[in-house]
């Protein structure tokens, strides 16, 4: 979601403020931070998980799921969605950070 | 050894294994803690470690200690077949054990890993060095292992990332088993086992006659 | 606007506890009414708590905590702001105060959180953060104190081994405080040049490692707040609370222009700077919220102790020691002491109520001659921040 006045990013509710843009995230990326974690929350049954911020041509920013063995930051990155997260009931597609 | 008859019909074959080559590791404390091989004559000790915490109604500590008791008195007075017990030690008091058994040459099985010293770490590296002994030692290729603490669950199961085995059968009650296998054993190796080679002597002699711990964090105001 | 001043403090041990969550409450609420030297007469009570309807299945706890220890009619409420509510329950206990609608109040922060497994005490912080865009990932508040900790380590330098030397900082001045959940000591040579250091220490959120994170942990602490006016009711001369600036940021750290700037906790200090009428240099002790180590460093820039960057050099110079010159976390910190999430705010004041009053001196971590303690409780990832300075009078 983008204001439509001064375009900066923010994830309201799309309810209520209507003056924001939906646009869609991915394509190439530039890497600013990640980490790798090893103790994960309730529902994630594997021994670690990625995550990355990352910063689009257009300014705007976006954390990740980092697909990327030896990441760097400042790295060249493409983000496309991808199924993040599985819980009973309910998929979560977020974005999936891939190596340029 | 002038053994009774009948006693020694009770026994299974005495055969020998590969020592476990004792080891030292520098917990963050500092301290080193030294994990061994236990002795024959460490085992009263070692009982009397264990037995309190089978009281212990929390983070299944009394399944975990009765249990353990139970197998090291099998171990003591030759009801397993191949068992082993390790002992690691901060300065000459018993922080944890574990033990287990092969079942052949190939096939290896955990029994238990038991903690009395808490916050360093001590019950993760005593784990990491029972896969050491079956898998580097022994020269096994798999180790089956169960859970029965949600914590000891999370920890082997998923830090180790096992393989479910439901069809084997475990000695711990039929519960699910999981495996280590090699392939995984050499993974996860490098984050997870630790030690240097060889114990300097007085390090090493810290850990000669082990010490009944005066104190468990598990169980406030403990006298012995 | 009425003065307000702390009369009473109380505090358990952090740890594991095997108590009723209102009992572990009750345990510090009447400590701190005992420091006091009174057993009644509090207008109002606020109960600083994130976990209890999520974790220990019982709501309205400030209700059941008036009336466990008697204190009914007192009025009573719950105030919840993520790891910061035991900062915003003083914040709304100096409002009540103030305002002249209270003249005695009882804050309790507390929590039990080791009640359930370590995997689901880390899923239910994670609830802080945004849903869709953060929390949907299996992201978690260590996850952000890794990324941070990397990004800082980039721009200006910070290595390992400053995180290291606060971990050994904050294990030895737990190992003096009788309240801290970690009592074992730690050493440079165990979990940062020793020989064993990935597997001692391994990495936990890269590159953060074990012993820079806060344990999880239960416990309380207790504050009994009067106004000024009142204060020779009570057995303990008040220390004044001199001021409180709260600010807000952006719920998604990506949504930052600067992922680096803690803007809420510069703001927060700044507002709080404000109405005590004093400086950063003015500050003779602080208790900054050190979830992750690396929050002791930026925190301790962001209210204007050392310029940007240069917090590795005053910890090199041992300077946030407790007889250094900016003593910073002298109870240990979160990282030590503890991290009951509803009780680490009220615990941080609890801290430099002692230190100003002298009290700390018997457990040999006794800042000399503390004038003005400065609290900063860091919630969610740093999107909800309450500074709290406190003045001997």
């Amino acid at each position: 979601m983008v204001c439509k006045a001064c375009r900066t990013r923010r994830d309201p509710s799309v309810t209520v403020f209507p003056d924001f843009d939906k646009v869609p995230l991915g394509g190439p990326c530039k890497l600013l931070t990640w980490t790798r974690i090893f103790a994960l929350p309730d529902g994630i049954d594997r021994p670690s998980i990625a995550f990355g911020i990352v910063e689009f041509p257009n300014g705007l920013r976006a954390l990740g799921q980092l697909m990327v063995d030896d990441p760097r930051p400042g790295a060249a990155l493409v983000a496309r969605s991808g199924l993040v997260r599985e819980l009973v009931g309910r998929d979560f597609y977020g974005l999936q950070l891939f190596s340029a | 050894m002038i053994l009774d008859e009948l006693e020694a019909r009770l026994r299974p074959p005495a055969r020998t294994m590969p020592p476990y080559p004792p080891k030292y590791i520098v917990l963050a404390s500092g301290q080193p803690l030294v994990i061994r091989q236990a002795r024959r004559d460490d085992f009263p000790i070692l009982l009397e470690t264990v037995e309190p915490l089978a009281r212990v109604r929390k983070d299944f500590y009394d399944i975990v200690a009765s249990r353990m008791y139970a197998e090291l008195l099998g171990q003591y007075i030759h009801r397993l077949l191949d068992p082993y017990c390790l002992v690691g030690t901060i300065n000459g008091v018993v922080a944890s054990i574990v033990n287990g058994r092969m079942i052949d040459e190939r096939r290896g099985m955990s029994y238990h890993t038991l903690t009395v010293h808490r916050g360093l770490r001590c019950g993760a590296h005593m784990f990491a060095a029972k896969m050491e002994y079956h898998m580097e030692h022994l020269g096994q290729d798999e180790v089956f292992i169960v859970a029965e603490s949600f914590i000891g669950f999370k920890r082997w199961m998923i830090e180790y990332q096992l393989e479910s085995r439901p069809d084997f059968q475990h000695e711990l009650g039929g519960v699910p088993s999981y495996c280590l296998t090699r392939a995984l054993y050499d993974t996860y190796k490098p984050r997870l086992v630790a030690g240097t080679r060889p114990v300097p002597p007085e390090i090493l002699a810290t850990a000669d006659t082990l010490i009944l711990p005066d104190e468990y964090p598990q169980i406030p105001g403990f006298k012995r | 606007m009425r003065q307000v001043g702390i009369v009473g403090i109380g505090h358990t041990k952090f740890g594991r506890m095997d108590f009723d969550l209102v009992d572990i409450l009750a345990w510090s609420s009447l400590e701190a009414m005992k420091d006091a030297g009174i057993s009644g007469g509090i207008d109002q009570v606020f109960v600083a708590n994130m976990g209890a309807g999520a974790i220990n299945h019982q709501t309205a706890v400030a209700s059941a905590l008036v009336s466990r220890i008697f204190l009914e009619p007192a009025m009573a409420e719950t105030v919840e702001n993520g790891p910061a509510s035991g900062a915003s329950a003083v914040k709304c206990a100096y409002m009540a105060i103030a305002s002249g609608m209270a003249d005695v109040v009882l804050v309790t922060g507390g929590e039990r959180m080791r009640e359930v497994i370590p995997w689901k005490a880390t899923d239910f912080v994670a609830t802080l953060t945004h849903p869709d865009a953060e929390y949907a990932y299996g992201v978690t508040l260590p996850a952000f104190g890794g990324m941070y900790t990397r990004a800082y380590m980039e721009r200006y330098g910070l290595e390992e081994r400053h995180l290291a030397m606060l971990a050994v900082k904050a294990h030895r001045n737990a190992e003096r405080n009788p309240f801290a959940h970690i009592e074992e000591m730690a050493s440079m040579g165990g979990i940062w040049d020793g020989p064993h250091r990935d597997v001692v220490n391994p990495i936990m959120a890269d590159p953060l490692r074990l012993y820079d994170m806060c344990p999880v942990s239960d416990g309380a602490a207790s504050l009994v707040l009067c106004a000024m006016e009142v204060a020779d009711r009570f057995k303990k001369k008040p220390i004044r609370v001199a001021g409180i600036g709260q600010a807000t940021d952006t719920h998604c750290v990506h949504n930052r222009e600067d992922i680096l700037d803690l803007k809420a906790v510069r703001l927060a200090a700044e507002r709080a700077y404000t109405m005590a009428g004093i400086g950063p240099k003015d500050v003779s002790c602080a208790e900054l919220h050190d979830a992750f180590l690396i929050l002791e460093v930026a925190i301790s820039e962001a209210v204007g102790f050392f310029k940007p960057g240069e917090a590795k050099l005053a910890i090199e110079r041992g300077e946030t020691e407790i007889r250094g010159k900016r003593p910073i976390n002298t109870s240990g910190g979160l990282k030590a002491k503890g991290h009951p999430v509803g009780a680490t705010g009220v615990s941080q004041i609890h801290e430099l109520v002692k230190q100003l009053r002298g009290e700390a001196a018997k457990e040999e971590r006794q800042v000399k001659n503390p004038k003005v303690g400065l609290a900063v409780n860091f919630g969610g990832f740093g999107n909800n921040v309450v500074a709290t300075i406190l003045a001997k009078e």
